[in-house]
């Protein structure tokens, strides 16, 4: 159903004399594509960007045009079209094309003002679901996958604008492309497919259900009925139609509900995972973040738990390396656990490792626990392993004082002294 | 506007070409040679000698004759490939100041930027002389596998040679590009084999649609045609030591004369099953002058090499398994690099594949083409074709205890941008160090460091509270470039990624200036 042929003049619609939008019945998404229409944005522009399929937005167009919701005028001659692809269209002496609504719609840059258009819509659409994104069917198979992706890169890999002044919009543009990029990989991978689709799964019966409170429901819906684009662009996460955010918002409180239901059975790692999912679909509820600290934190522990577990049945097997594998690996789940860092620097120590890594594991237990006599010790140990004399003596001194009765750390600070034989052997293994 | 070429920067030969009235052409040079060797040699008289020049004074002048240098370039001086290249080659090697390693000539010092230059000008002004106008602009063909310190610094090269690079592409691609150009657009499964004189890549490609895929890329940084010819050399070298007791092992010019031999008999066995090496007066003793005389067979060439061969059998399987595909699923094998044209490599290809590899191209001139014609799809009008390529390296970050973290997993299509949030892990800590590391390994010390860096400036806070946005971008010419944001006040912080290896700014400035001055030397 084309418009019109290659030369013909774009079809301009724009709302009827006296026609109220709030007056009338609509969907969300037939707002939305109503609030498109600015009496600039031709017919088949809004084909586009309408947020519809193309066909729909042709039957909505039709629709309102026979019930004089819409007029139709031509465009002005002049205007950016199809038509007229060139590279370089004419920098000097044109037109102020139309540019509103859209301030940030540029005529001088290299690029027509419609694909400009394209590449805000898009990037607006970012959060939408990946097979939206592609612009397919759910069941898309992997042909379908290819042609949409392979389309889509005709249209916004970068290189097509090669060397074209694209002001703001070359960075708009990487980031459309890196989008329908994952999208393709994503869903051309069966496993992470799989996993998409039941998160879509999940998400699509809480979308039935009502949202938590209708106010806020009507607010975020109110200005898309208006049906006229407001005064002035409201932030960017808020042009995401309320369809989506809807669904979006269904999506996480989904997510996290049944994070909720892992925590409660002690499933914290898998909490983890489906908090931090929620707080992905919705970035603008405080209390997902609030309890992703709380989530995040058992996780970590239970993780670092688990390490620990291997890390000592690695010990009683005499597997050093293993065991002090399995103790990095849980300090990076619990960087500030004393008990851990002293562990790890005691082993790392005692079967001859990384002595610079057992200081500095060392001294953060220290740093963390003041007043812990042996770790005092096993740090002033470190240090005169290492050479560095008067540094060794100024922790097994504190370990004495925080614990007399040490006798370890006494016979060391004894046995220390002009010590040439340990000083040569710590030079070489690190300079502090 | 002048027009843009194609450079294919080879280890051992260079090539260059350019679309014509919509057709790639590769250019000969004044010799009416299509290919020029990638050597570059101080005369007695301090003349510098590029290409066939260079390569035929090369045995009588080993230790002023650089070869082969691509196998340094981007590379740190303390890099297995760069005491590999110091054992082997008969020019000095030294190190740089920023750990790259540089070669002397006479009594000049030239950094491998500065020799890939050199090759780079010359192959720009073969372009010039046949076209009869000035060219600025090439693409320029890189191994796939190199990594970010590799194509930086062919980048720098092109820079010195007073060329803008607007693209650096892997050579197996460029292939591809070649091999699908002009073709009906209809869905094929392309793999390309590229052995050639220093390195060896595959890369799995996907046509369609006027869109050239690659889903996957694999290579081997120790493997390529020399590794062949270092192979005969040593079988010469033991026959020799075998019949007269002599080892030329210590001596350069036997040493280069038979480097010399082993290639044209490896190459002459590609056409015939034997060939005669002959080598007179290559040593002396008491006894007066030794000659060498040693028939190769082919079955001996090709038993000296199978395991190479095989090895690089192991990487189209790695390649295969990273796209997800079977042999069996691939419509079309191409071969590039001259070393393919070994009747050995062909069988084992076309044993694994069960089909014959694709006839079509020439090995060595399909990659220069591929590069014109990327050159002409970036800045044509029509664009009806696009490529999509991917980063051949995971690259990632430096982590607690030595681990790699990956950011960005091989084979990613480029370009790509990855954000991480780093923060702090003690209070009021207000810097924090980041090392950029590429590779495959999840020891990071067993990977290429990219560079560090030291973001400063970080507001006092108990630690893990301040949340800084590190970016990491890859463009489309696999040069990766890095920022970082905090996110609390919004504050960006301009990195510098000082790699190893690679020259700075004023460096590359120093040089150009250097070479331009020798210019007007060399034309009065």
């Amino acid at each position: 159903m084309q418009v019109g042929g290659k030369n013909a003049p774009e079809r301009i619609p724009r709302l009827g004399p006296g026609v109220d939008p709030a007056r009338l019945a609509l969907t969300p998404a037939e707002g939305y594509l109503l609030s498109r229409i600015d009496g600039r944005t031709s017919w088949s522009e809004l084909r586009q960007i309408g947020g519809l399929p193309p066909a729909e937005v042709e039957r909505c167009l039709g629709r309102w045009l026979s019930e004089g919701v819409l007029v139709v005028s031509a465009a002005p001659q002049a205007r950016e079209s199809k038509a007229a692809p060139g590279r370089e269209p004419a920098p000097a002496r044109r037109p102020a094309p139309s540019i509103a609504g859209r301030p940030e719609l540029d005529p001088s840059l290299d690029i027509p003002l419609e694909l400009q258009r394209r590449i805000l819509e898009f990037g607006e659409r970012l959060d939408a679901p990946y097979h939206e994104i592609l612009g397919v069917p759910r069941d898309a198979d992997r042909k379908a996958l290819r042609h949409a992706y392979f389309q889509l890169s005709k249209e916004l890999h970068p290189d097509r604008y090669f060397r074209r002044n694209l002001g703001p919009f070359a960075k708009r543009l990487e980031r459309v492309f890196g989008r329908v990029v994952e999208a393709y990989e994503l869903l051309s991978d069966p496993t992470a497919r799989a996993e998409i689709e039941r998160s879509l799964a999940a998400a699509a019966p809480a979308n039935a259900t009502p949202q938590a409170s209708p106010a806020a429901a009507a607010a975020e819906a109110a200005p898309e009925r208006a049906g006229t684009p407001p005064p002035r662009r409201r932030p960017h996460v808020f042009s995401v139609p309320s369809r989506m955010l809807k669904e979006r918002k269904a999506r996480a409180k989904r997510f996290f509900e049944s994070g909720m239901a892992a925590y409660g059975a002690g499933r914290w790692l898998e909490a983890a995972g489906a908090v931090r999912l929620a707080i992905a679909h919705d970035p603008w509820n405080a209390a997902y973040k609030e309890q992703f600290v709380e989530v995040h934190r058992r996780a970590h522990d239970e993780r670092a738990k688990q390490l620990v577990k291997e890390a000592e049945s690695a010990l009683e097997l005499r597997d050093y390396a293993s065991a002090l594998r399995s103790f990095e690996e849980a300090l990076q789940d619990r960087p500030h656990d004393a008990d851990l860092l002293r562990r790890a620097a005691r082993l790392s120590f005692a079967s001859g490792g990384d002595l610079r890594q057992a200081k500095e594991w060392a001294a953060a237990a220290v740093e963390i626990e003041p007043r812990d006599a042996a770790a005092h010790r096993l740090l002033g140990q470190i240090f005169k392993a290492a050479g560095l004399e008067a540094n060794a003596r100024r922790e097994l001194e504190i370990a004495l004082e925080l614990d007399p009765k040490d006798e370890e750390a006494r016979a060391e600070l004894r046995a220390s002294g002009p010590l040439q034989a340990l000083r040569r052997l710590g030079g070489k293994r690190w300079v502090g | 506007m002048g027009r843009v070429i194609g450079i294919d920067l080879g280890t051992t030969n260079s090539c260059v070409a350019v679309v014509d009235n919509g057709q790639p052409v590769v250019i000969p040079n004044t010799g009416g040679y299509k290919t020029t060797p990638s050597m570059f040699a101080l005369a007695e008289d301090g003349k510098r000698l590029v290409g066939h020049l260079a390569k035929r004074q090369a045995i009588t002048n080993a230790r002023n004759t650089v070869y082969a240098s691509k196998r340094l370039i981007g590379r740190r001086f303390d890099s297995e490939e760069v005491r590999r290249a110091i054992e082997l080659c008969p020019y000095e090697i030294l190190e740089g100041p920023n750990q790259d390693p540089r070669v002397r000539l006479g009594d000049k010092v030239f950094t491998c930027p500065e020799i890939a230059a050199i090759i780079l000008r010359e192959m720009k002004r073969v372009a010039q002389e046949h076209m009869g106008e000035p060219v600025r602009e090439a693409v320029i063909t890189v191994p796939a596998h190199f990594n970010d310190a590799q194509r930086q610094s062919t980048k720098d090269a092109g820079k010195i040679a007073g060329l803008e690079v607007l693209r650096i592409i892997n050579e197996p691609t460029a292939a591809a590009l070649a091999y699908g150009f002009g073709r009906k657009p209809s869905d094929e499964t392309v793999l390309v084999y590229d052995l050639g004189g220093g390195t060896f890549d595959v890369s799995i490609l996907e046509m369609g649609e006027g869109v050239l895929e690659v889903l996957a890329t694999a290579g081997d940084t120790f493997l390529g045609g020399e590794d062949f010819d270092r192979r005969v050399v040593n079988h010469l070298l033991e026959q020799f030591e075998a019949s007269e007791g002599i080892d030329l092992r210590s001596e350069p010019m036997a040493l280069q004369r038979l480097k010399d031999a082993a290639e044209k008999a490896k190459c002459d066995l590609s056409v015939a099953v034997q060939t005669e090496v002959n080598l007179p007066f290559i040593a002396s003793d008491a006894n007066g002058p030794r000659h060498l005389s040693v028939v190769l067979q082919r079955e001996t060439l090709e038993r000296l090499v199978v395991d190479i061969v095989d090895r690089t059998m192991e990487t189209v399987r790695l390649c295969l398994a990273d796209a997800g595909l079977t042999a069996q699923q691939v419509d079309q094998v191409i071969l590039v690099g001259g070393q393919s044209r070994m009747p050995l490599v062909q069988e084992r290809v076309a044993e694994f594949f069960g089909k014959r590899p694709h006839k079509g191209v020439n090995p060595d001139e399909v990659v220069a083409i591929g590069a014109s014609i990327q050159a002409e799809m970036l800045l044509s009008q029509e664009q009806n074709m696009l490529l999509l390529d991917v980063t051949p390296l995971s690259l990632g970050i430096g982590t607690y205890g030595g681990h790699f973290a990956k950011l960005i997993e091989r084979n990613t299509t480029l370009p790509v941008r990855r954000a991480h949030v780093f923060t702090t892990t003690r209070d009021n800590q207000t810097a924090v160090k980041i090392r950029v590391l590429q590779g495959e390994s999840d020891v990071a010390e067993e990977n290429d460091l990219l560079g560090e860096f030291i973001l400063s400036g970080i507001r006092e806070a108990r630690k893990g509270e301040p949340e800084i946005e590190v970016s990491f971008d890859i463009d489309t010419n696999g040069i990766v470039s890095v920022s970082a944001r905090d996110l609390a006040t919004g504050r960006e912080q301009s990195i510098t990624v000082n790699a190893t290896g690679t020259l700075s700014d004023e460096e590359i400035q120093r040089i150009i200036d250097d070479n331009e001055l020798y210019e007007i030397q060399f034309k009065q």
